[in-house]
């Protein structure tokens, strides 16, 4: 169950809000319900830190008030790291990126014709049913990167491999559409991997299962996205044995 | 010596030259260092045992101890300095002045061999020995003036380029503001035409006259200024000259070539803890590819955001482009390209840069049809 808030200062708009979506619900069958709608973000405040399911939050960004949007959803996220934010905004000077990296904004809807309106808050809440019941069934496993007071999480099944960098101190991670950098030693994350990681040589370790091709003899590991990774004679091995299991 | 040098040079060929006058500056600091000693020595030694011979095996072996713990305790020390040298040269050194500073260098060397040649044939006493001293450490000094200086004015000229160039660039910002400005005072104009006319439709209550007249006329005038202005004025949060003047010139070129252009400075932008001239070389060439990838597809566009938080820096880059299926990770390495070979210099050297810094993680990532990049520069180490 996942519950829906709304904040948005003008009136009309939050009934207007407030009926699309609860429309959208019904039509798809969703597996929500409007918890809150108002116009004081204090209110919402208070509500979510008793509430017990995880929240999608509709925001307008300007709500007149001694908080704005930002501030607000930056609250929430303190209150519940794991919670769907959108935007819904009329500014045209709106920063998306800048909303993006420092809450995580899940997606904007700008304030123009009603229908558009109406399809995109469709769009979002199915797109969150989706992330939400992909979340909620997580069998995959995931390996967590802290940067500060943020954390990026990647399935292990999209990691391809992880290298040193060119600089002592860093770790690259190779994931199917991302390249990371981040600060650590490949001898910790060895450890915290599962069974499908091999450390083919001292500054690789591989996704057994992203592997394409091996060449025994050149020593060299294809990966399924066209990235090759080198083996060490003395890990050939073990590599060979693993695989072959 | 000379196999290992060799060795040294083949292995690391990109800077051959550079490794090529460290090995010798080395060797000839070594040969100096073994001359002054060895008279150090002797001098001391000389008054309490006049007849002791500085050849004689047991003196040889406690001489030769003793010098390779002195050079111990320099080398390190002279290594870091060199190490910060190169670092400072590696920003661009032509290789004219290179092949010149080598050049002295084999002088100086073929200079000191000689002599070392003549000494071995003549055999050493302690006249020889101090000629050669006071020779080798006059050498010595005026080759390393020389190259220091030249070194340090080419670091100068740079620097005075660099700022040239941000000055023209920050030119170019400037006459896109007043370009800006000059077309909203001629929206003010417009303004009140429209006003004026709107209101002599209005008079007459002549209302599909109005709706014809809106939608012919204001609407594209409202759609033009919202697309031009782009919120290039962002950018007067970002309070590093160099690195505005290099911002603001790329995206404003991508601006020309009718991309679509977003910017977003919202914070004020003042010290940023990586060196001014890295952060906007590496900049430049993640903007330069940009605009480059998104100019091949159908709809260009690119969102630029530099986001200042408590504890880091981030710069944002996203662009759209066209999948050719390329891995990111191959495009970082020399002269791989997607524009042929000998190109792919620009990534290289961007990755290179990075890898300077402990504090600055770059975080690729392909999200839709967009390349994001993102340049995160912490603001400490923990």
């Amino acid at each position: 169950m996942i519950d829906v808030y709304i904040c948005e200062d003008n009136q009309k708009q939050l009934n207007l809000l407030k009926k699309y979506i609860s429309n959208s619900i019904m039509i798809e069958g969703l597996d929500m319900k409007i918890a809150l709608a108002t116009s004081d973000p204090h209110d919402l405040l208070k509500e979510i830190l008793t509430a017990e399911n995880i929240g999608l939050f509709f925001l307008d960004i300007d709500l007149k008030s001694d908080v704005n949007g930002l501030t607000l959803a930056q609250r929430i996220r303190q209150v519940q790291p794991r919670c769907f934010i959108i935007f819904i905004t009329s500014h045209s000077e709106m920063s998306f990126l800048t909303f993006q990296y420092k809450v995580e904004a899940l997606d904007f809807i700008i304030k123009d014709t009603p229908e558009h309106i109406k399809s995109k808050i469709h769009e979002c809440l199915l797109d969150v049913e989706n992330k939400y019941t992909s979340l909620s069934n997580a069998i995959n496993r995931t390996f967590i990167i802290n940067q500060n007071d943020r954390c990026i999480t990647i399935d292990y099944s999209d990691i391809i491999f992880f290298e040193t960098s060119g600089n002592i101190h860093k770790i690259l991670l190779h994931a199917k559409k991302r390249i990371i950098e981040f600060t650590g030693q490949l001898k910790a994350i060895e450890k915290q991997l599962d069974y499908r990681f091999y450390r083919c040589h001292r500054s690789y370790i591989i996704n057994k299962d992203n592997i394409f091709e091996v060449d025994f003899n050149k020593l060299v590991v294809y990966m399924n996205n066209g990235e090759s990774c080198p083996v060490s004679v003395r890990l050939k091995k073990g590599l060979k044995k693993t695989i072959q299991n | 010596m000379i196999i290992s040098a060799c060795a040294y040079i083949a292995l690391i060929d990109s800077h051959w030259l550079i490794n090529a006058c460290t090995i010798i500056a080395a060797y000839l600091f070594c040969v100096l260092l073994d001359n002054m000693y060895s008279i150090a020595v002797d001098t001391l030694i000389h008054p309490i045992y006049p007849t002791a011979d500085l050849q004689s095996s047991l003196i040889y072996l406690i001489y030769m101890i003793s010098y390779t713990v002195l050079l111990a305790c320099i080398c390190p020390v002279l290594g870091q300095l060199l190490h910060l040298l190169i670092d400072k040269m590696y920003t661009g050194f032509s290789k004219q002045l290179l092949l010149l500073i080598a050049t002295n260098l084999f002088a100086c060397l073929f200079v000191f061999l000689f002599n070392i040649i003549i000494g071995e044939y003549i055999g050493y006493n302690r006249k020889i020995v101090i000629f050669n001293c006071v020779l080798f450490t006059c050498y010595f000094i005026i080759s390393t003036i020389l190259i220091v200086n030249i070194i340090k004015t080419h670091i100068e000229k740079t620097d005075m380029d660099m700022r040239q160039d941000s000055y023209n660039k920050l030119q170019e910002y400037t006459n896109q503001i007043e370009s800006m400005y000059s077309s909203l005072r001629s929206f003010k104009h417009d303004y009140s035409n429209i006003m004026l006319s709107m209101s002599g439709y209005f008079e007459t209550n002549d209302m599909d006259g109005l709706k014809e007249y809106f939608e012919s006329e204001i609407l594209p005038l409202s759609k033009s200024i919202m697309k031009n202005t782009a919120h290039v004025n962002q950018l007067m949060n970002i309070k590093t000259t160099e690195l505005k003047s290099i911002i603001s010139s790329k995206l404003l070129y991508a601006i020309e070539v009718n991309i679509n252009v977003s910017i977003e400075v919202a914070d004020e932008i003042t010290d940023i803890p990586m060196d001014t001239l890295d952060l906007t070389r590496v900049i430049g060439i993640f903007l330069d590819n940009a605009i480059e990838a998104a100019l091949e597809t159908e709809k260009p566009s690119i969102n630029f955001a530099l986001i200042h938080l408590d504890t880091e820096y981030i710069f944002i880059i996203s662009n759209s482009f066209f999948d050719k299926g390329i891995p990111y990770a191959s495009w970082a390495k020399p002269n791989v390209s997607t524009k042929g070979i000998n190109r792919g210099v620009g990534l290289y050297n961007a990755h290179e840069i990075i890898a300077k810094y402990n504090s600055v993680f770059l975080d690729t990532e392909i999200q839709g049809g967009n390349f994001v990049q993102r340049l995160r520069i912490t603001k400490s180490h923990a």
